[in-house]
């Protein structure tokens, strides 16, 4: 264990507080709500010092300190919000548009641009240029997934230093001197590490783009989830942007990128170039009509047709993924047990194990396998097979079977089953083979809990604005429509629900998880299991 | 006078071990290892009040004394040869002539703040002192002045030569730094200062070739006799590099507080015929310009320039005559500040390139009068906002040009039309 560290106290606009000793200054003012702007210093990375636009006032300090690079000693008074100050920010401001080309209506940054945002709080002056700007290279690939406008750039670093600190590929450099300088790639090493897109989301202005998002959405019509990624068992905490706007609904529904969301304990401020795909699947190849052999049904008919086919059956077996939620495992365990009577339960993977690293990404693809050990539920895709021999009807959730079905097995083992009921929000192999078939919902239109590698409980979480689409049910309303009527169909109630029999979360409400997640202390017996 | 630096320039084959020796060179080392320890050496150089002669005029025995000996880590000496100030050679001419001079001061630096490597940092365009100073190193490591145990004193010191690149900046010593780090010349964030964190994250002494060369000649005659040379407050004599239209211009060794008009009326002979002096730059490209008759009643020493409004900095004093046009002049300074600004902050960045890109239109007789003011404007945002001092280097000509020339300016802007 270290020592607990020195704690100081410092004085910002006049209010006193007792931070760590060392902490940068910039910080120290976040801590009571003192928004100092910045573009070169970003918590994760090492600090540069070139922007100067954190400068503030500093008693017995030459000039205006930089608060970024400012340590926080015992009785350091420091303001903000002084004349010097606010004169300085426009200063900085005026010199970084002075070879910014100020193409907001093109850019894809805008809306979501430290510059635009600076301007209109420290700017606000007319442009005293008189010269022509200097001109660079607006397209520039310089990797895959990020394209790199040299004219927007406004050297702050952040990339370099990403590349550099976070995946240490250090792809990125800084080429030429003064206001002729530019980032650029050593020649035939193009920014192509597993990381790279970050690099545009931490960009304080539109010079590096994402590919896949540019020119895709205006992001004032976009909202934002926060939730997990669902692309490996490492569960960074990401936001996922979505469509959603009253008047111009174009965009509705649809999602348009991930971007990582700080978890220091998880995923720091970064994400992979992999996870960052996973939205797709909110807007492609969803399935919005029900079905009842081949035939369109009305979602609450085609439920109480499945639910009669499973009641009648004589014995029945339940598959869900590894991407289920706590709460939608817990109800189909629930059904198994006090529905169809001693049916089998099982949750299967449906990805191959992949690339991984020893950062952030995991080679198992399934955000929640760790759930299914904790609800004994895991079983291997190789088993599935075996569990299906001599059933009369499965009720298969999310999971796409036939994905790891190298033999055949599954397959041939599905089709020997009259009742094959799934709920499933994309069309998949497995989806074509229901007898009655159930659209469900994205990752980003449900509640839930999903349990990272680690044992880290986390919240998966629906946008608050979106709204399900047309024929599609939350997956806790389908299940609980195929039970009696005493399964829970809201999130807090199946988690409520769960946690009387799950050790794991005993004594827990999903308002105790916290926005950091939460690693359960884990009871002696369970440990031993 | 005595020649502290100068005494060999003139010999025959001045940069051979044989002539230094034959001159008494190296006796100062042998008396260093003879049974001085570190801390008498620092306090000799303390006592002898040399300061530091970049520049920034920072004494240079009290920076040796901050060198913190406790870290576990190595300590380095970085010696700079950069020269990069526009104006000023006389570093090259130390290097040219009396090299070993330069090498065994740095030694007795080393030995004082117990570094084991002294990186050499010269100037990328330097070529004839580049080659001299490869050969005076190769004669010291042969002859038991630099390498293993040092004249038997069991003091070891390693010699690295790293040659620039071409970048002004690399004259600031954390641009210089992260030069010999193998990195963009890009000052670094002070605090930390290089004394406690500087090369490759251990202590790191930076001391001018100048600084160095003056060394030898303290500890053979102690900071006592350097003190009776110059001023209290600036003592020891000091290199001018005098360019211009005067009739010897070259590098002078005056005593700190020499009248400039002596300087420049007796030791280079006054102006050539048929030119008038209009204005001198004192101390590098990067000091306020002086008016010719401000300048004349200056004495050359830091705090008499400072008082009448210039810097003596590097000593590279830089003569202007009637046939130059200030405002050219002023575009040439501007368009090297903005070449060699580094490009990290983005004052320097910006601000260098756009005052330039006016000065240039005020020049093609398309400025306005509110350019001149958008100049010192621009000048007033620059100052002081950045981690070196590139920007105050172009902010202190920009301002002192338009205070004392600024009717030559003033003569190019364009005739304004009535709206």
């Amino acid at each position: 264990m270290s020592e607990p560290k020195k704690t100081v106290k410092v004085s910002i606009n006049g209010q006193e507080l007792q931070v760590e000793e060392g902490l940068p200054l910039i910080e120290a003012a976040a801590q009571i709500g003192v928004d100092i702007p910045r573009f070169c210093y970003h918590p994760h990375l090492s600090v540069a010092g070139n922007c100067r636009m954190c400068a503030v006032e500093v008693d017995k300090a030459r000039g205006l300190p930089i608060s970024c690079a400012t340590p926080c000693t015992e009785g350091l008074v420091a303001r903000t919000e002084t004349e010097a100050v606010k004169k300085h920010r426009a200063s900085v401001m005026e010199f970084l548009l002075v070879n910014h080309p100020i193409d907001c209506p093109i850019c894809d940054q805008a809306g979501e641009c430290w510059l635009q945002m600076y301007y209109m709080q420290h700017d606000l002056r007319d442009s005293r240029l008189g010269v022509d700007k200097v001109h660079y290279d607006k397209r520039v690939e310089i990797g895959p997934r990020v394209l790199l406008d040299q004219e927007r750039c406004v050297e702050c670093t952040r990339c370099i230093r990403f590349c550099d600190e976070v995946p240490k590929t250090g792809e990125l450099r800084m080429a030429n001197r003064g206001d002729r300088n530019f980032i650029t790639t050593f020649p035939g090493v193009p920014l192509d590490n597993p990381y790279s897109v970050n690099t545009a989301d931490i960009c304080p202005v539109g010079a590096l783009t994402s590919r896949d998002f540019r020119f895709k959405a205006r992001v004032w019509f976009l909202k934002e989830a926060p939730t997990i990624c669902p692309g490996c068992a490492q569960g960074c905490n990401v936001e996922v942007d979505y469509g959603w706007h009253d008047i111009v609904t174009d965009y509705n529904g649809k999602a348009y990128r991930l971007r990582p969301r700080v978890n220091n304990e998880v995923n720091q401020a970064w994400m992979c170039d992999f996870g960052r795909t996973e939205y797709h699947r909110v807007n492609d190849d969803r399935i919005e009509q029900a079905m009842v052999s081949g035939a369109p049904k009305s979602l609450a008919t085609a439920i109480a047709d499945a639910k009669a086919a499973l009641d009648a059956a004589g014995r029945v077996v339940i598959i869900g993924s590894l991407e289920d939620t706590l709460e939608e495992m817990h109800l189909l365990k629930r059904l198994g047990a006090e529905q169809w009577g001693g049916a089998t339960v099982l949750c299967s993977p449906d990805r191959p194990d992949g690339f991984a690293d020893d950062y952030l990404i995991r080679a198992d693809k399934h955000p929640n396998r760790r759930g299914a050990e904790w609800l004994e539920m895991l079983a291997a895709s190789t088993s599935v097979a075996a569990a299906l021999v001599g059933a009369q009807a499965v009720l298969i959730h999310r999971v796409d079977l036939l994905a790891l079905d190298a033999d055949g097995a599954i397959r041939r083992a599905l089709d020997t089953i009259p009742v094959r009921v799934v709920v499933a929000a994309n069309e998949t192999a497995t989806s074509r083979l229901a007898t009655h078939l159930l659209p469900g919902v994205s990752f980003i239109e449900k509640d839930g809990h999903w349990v990272n590698c680690d044992g880290r409980v986390q919240r998966v979480r629906k946008g608050k604005e979106l709204r399900l689409k047309a024929g599609t049910a939350d997956d806790l309303t389908i299940l609980a429509g195929l039970g009696n009527g005493s399964l829970p169909t809201r999130m807090a109630d199946a988690f409520a629900s769960l946690a009387l029999v799950l050790p794991e979360l005993a004594g827990l409400s999903p308002e105790s998880i916290t926005e950091v997640g939460l690693r359960p202390v884990r009871p002696a017996e369970v440990t031993e299991r | 006078m005595t020649k502290v630096l100068t005494g060999n320039w003139g010999k025959k084959d001045s940069h051979l071990l044989a002539t230094y020796e034959a001159g008494g060179g190296y006796s100062a080392l042998k008396k260093v290892m003879g049974g001085l320890s570190p801390a008498q050496v620092i306090d000799e150089v303390k006592a002898s009040g040399v300061r530091g002669r970049g520049g920034a005029g920072f004494p240079a025995g009290m920076k040796w004394s901050f060198v913190p000996q406790n870290t576990g880590k190595p300590i380095y000496l970085c010696i700079n040869a950069d020269e990069s100030e526009p104006g000023t050679c006389k570093d090259r001419q130390i290097l040219e002539f009396d090299p070993h001079m330069l090498i065994e001061g740095a030694i007795i630096c080393a030995y004082a703040i117990r570094a084991k490597i002294a990186f050499f940092y010269i100037r990328g365009e330097f070529d004839l002192p580049y080659r001299r100073m490869v050969k005076a190193v190769e004669e010291a490591f042969a002859a038991g002045y630099l390498g293993k145990n040092i004249l038997g004193s069991g003091f070891d010191l390693d010699f690295l030569i790293h040659k620039g690149a071409g970048a002004y900046i690399c004259g600031e010593e954390t641009g210089l730094i992260s030069s010999v780090e193998g990195g963009r010349g890009e000052p670094k964030v002070k605090p930390p200062f290089p004394a406690v964190k500087g090369a490759f994250g251990c202590p790191t002494i930076i001391n001018n070739v100048e600084t160095l060369a003056t060394v030898p000649w303290i500890i053979n005659n102690g900071g006592a006799a350097y003190k009776q040379f110059g001023t209290e407050k600036s003592p020891g004599t000091k290199l001018i590099s005098v360019s211009g239209r005067v009739k010897r211009p070259g590098n002078y060794e005056v005593p700190l507080g020499y009248p400039l008009q002596k300087l420049l009326l007796e030791d280079c002979g006054g102006m050539q015929d048929g030119y008038e002096l209009k204005a001198i730059i004192p101390g590098g490209s990067s000091v306020p310009v002086m008016p010719a008759e401000k300048a004349l009643t200056v004495n050359l020493d830091y705090e008499s320039v400072a008082a009448a409004g210039s810097l003596l900095g590097s000593g590279g004093m830089i003569i202007i005559d009637h046939t130059q046009k200030m405002p050219e002049l002023l575009e040439i300074l501007a368009h090297f500040y903005s070449h060699e600004s580094c490009g990290q902050c983005t004052p320097c960045r910006e601000g260098t390139g756009w005052a330039h890109r006016v000065l240039k239109k005020i020049c093609h007789g398309e400025g306005t009068k509110a350019d001149l003011d958008l100049l010192l404007s621009i000048a007033g945002q620059m100052s002081g906002a950045t981690i070196c001092f590139l920007a105050d280097s172009l902010v202190m000509p920009i301002r002192s040009f338009l205070t004392h020339f600024r009717a030559e300016f003033e003569a190019l802007i364009k005739a304004e039309v009535p709206a």
